[in-house]
């Protein structure tokens, strides 16, 4: 199954890097460079896996995740949050929200990647239980 | 016999009255010493009694709380100074015949952070009343505050770059050296954000040299116009390339007494931001208006201009109208303020009127001598 994933990041250099990463490992990728754009795409359709950073125009990442984790369809959504931002209480904050990752910037690329990795192999095995 | 003894006992009196106006002076002294000391204090001084009314209070209280020592004395503290924080330490200090100290957020009726620091007033051994010595720490925790966002901010312009080097190096590492596609793009992009990171640099060390008070002004007479076209012939290949006109109707021998270098940077990063937020063919025009002994001098671009809840902030460090369109730009959210603290070290001010979707007129004040 070709995951779903969603990257919500406004310097379009930085979510060009992790879009072309991505795709390079067969994943489907969409890209949203402010916060409006991204909540449209969400209304619209669940994503396996959003990578969101915080600071964001207009409506910021914690709106983004709240929004996510407030539609039931997006149950097992997974969220990532890369952000510049790098103290406890908005790490704390994001995970309230329902955050499952928190990476700091400049963040390591490799262990990104390996966390999108290990999720998707986890939905796999999600995925093979309940079509047994 | 009886006479004598008279004149005796009255020569006494007279020398004890004596020694008694020596002392009712001294103490008159005294009395006044305190007064001044008082009177001069920086913190705010209130003493009030075992029934926390009222006893005294010195001039820094009074404006303060902005009540009157008339209107002040002999009321319950609470009465006058309608805040249960500051009522709860006299209780304490009361009770407990200790002094108390604690730091203490006001809302009303001023919004103000103070340091208050209490102690019992003792008549022979038993606590007659409290002291207060209050002291306004409003102004140092708003530059702790000031401080705290500034280098949150700089932590943050810095991230943002190398987040974009690091991440593009490691995927070049990963192989995307053999993608001959995009490799070559991949190491523009990082050339860039290291352009950007080392602009950032320079501009907070300018900032920061600015700020100083050490700061010493090369002050010289020179020619504004001829510094203007000098300006203007550096940027001409970057104007070009947006098809933008840059003219210049500054008089020619206007002369001001200023430092040059400091006012070239001003035009650059006023001229600079012109271009960079104009539209494609539009137009820089720079001129001036003579005023009494001073002369105001207008940047004025054909832009997209700026919303006029944003104009407040403009000239705040980081503060950027678009804060992704500045980036792409190679902005670093620094330019304005160092144009806003070059002038007014120049005894100069600084401003802007803008219409959105019309352009901006950025403009200075200088002082000609």
């Amino acid at each position: 199954m070709v995951k779903k994933i969603m990257i919500v990041e406004d310097d379009k250099d930085v979510n060009d890097l992790i879009a072309y990463n991505l795709r390079k490992e067969d994943f489907y990728v969409e890209q949203a460079f402010d916060g409006l754009s991204a909540q449209e795409r969400i209304r619209k359709e669940s994503f396996n896996i959003v990578i969101l950073d915080i600071m964001l125009p207009g409506i910021d990442g914690f709106d983004i995740c709240k929004l996510i984790k407030d539609d039931p369809r997006n149950f097992h959504t997974f969220i990532i949050v890369v952000s510049a931002k790098s103290h406890e209480q908005d790490k704390l904050y994001a995970h309230l929200l329902g955050a499952d990752c928190y990476l700091s910037k400049p963040f390591n690329l490799a262990s990104l990647l390996s966390t999108v990795r290990e999720i998707s192999a986890n939905l796999d095995k999600e995925f093979l239980v309940k079509s047994r | 016999m009886f006479n004598s003894r008279l004149k005796k006992k009255i020569s006494e009196l007279d020398s004890e009255l004596e020694i008694f106006k020596q002392r009712i002076d001294l103490l008159e002294n005294e009395n006044n010493r305190i007064h001044a000391i008082l009177n001069s204090m920086v913190e705010g001084v209130i003493a009030v009694d075992k029934d926390t009314r009222v006893l005294w209070l010195n001039p820094t209280a009074e404006n303060i709380f902005n009540i009157s020592q008339k209107n002040a004395q002999g009321k319950i503290f609470l009465e006058v100074f309608p805040n249960n924080d500051i009522a709860d330490v006299i209780a304490l200090v009361l009770k407990g015949k200790e002094p108390v100290s604690k730091e203490l957020a006001l809302i009303w009726p001023v919004q103000k952070v103070f340091q208050v620091n209490a102690s019992p007033i003792f008549e022979s051994k038993v606590t007659s009343g409290c002291l207060l010595v209050i002291h306004d720490i409003t102004e140092i925790r708003r530059l702790e505050t000031m401080r705290r966002d500034f280098v949150a901010n700089v932590s943050h312009e810095l991230k943002t770059p190398l987040t974009s080097i690091k991440g593009f190096v490691e995927t070049l590492l990963e192989g995307a050296l053999e993608d001959k596609e995009n490799s070559v793009n991949f190491l523009k992009i990082i050339n860039t954000h290291a352009d950007r990171l080392n602009t950032l640099i320079n501009d907070l060390l300018d900032l920061s040299h600015i700020e100083s008070k050490e700061i010493v002004l090369k002050k010289d007479k020179f020619d504004l116009a001829g510094l203007v076209n000098e300006v203007i012939s550096g940027f001409k290949s970057q104007a070009k390339k947006k098809g933008i006109e840059i003219n210049s109707a500054l008089p020619q021998g206007l002369e001001i007494f200023a430092d040059k270098s400091k006012i070239e940077q001003v035009f650059t990063n006023l001229v600079n931001n012109a271009i960079k937020y104009n539209k494609e063919n539009g137009f820089v025009r720079i001129y001036s208006e003579q005023l009494a002994d001073k002369i105001k001098i207008v940047v004025e671009d054909s832009g997209s201009g700026i919303p006029a809840k944003d104009i407040p902030r403009i000239f705040e460090r980081f503060y950027r109208v678009d804060k992704a369109r500045s980036r792409q730009l190679g902005g670093t959210g620094l330019g304005l303020s160092i144009v806003k603290h070059i002038i007014e070290l120049h005894g100069g001010n600084v401003g802007v009127e803008s219409t959105e979707g019309l352009g901006s007129k950025f403009w200075f004040i200088l002082p000609i001598s």
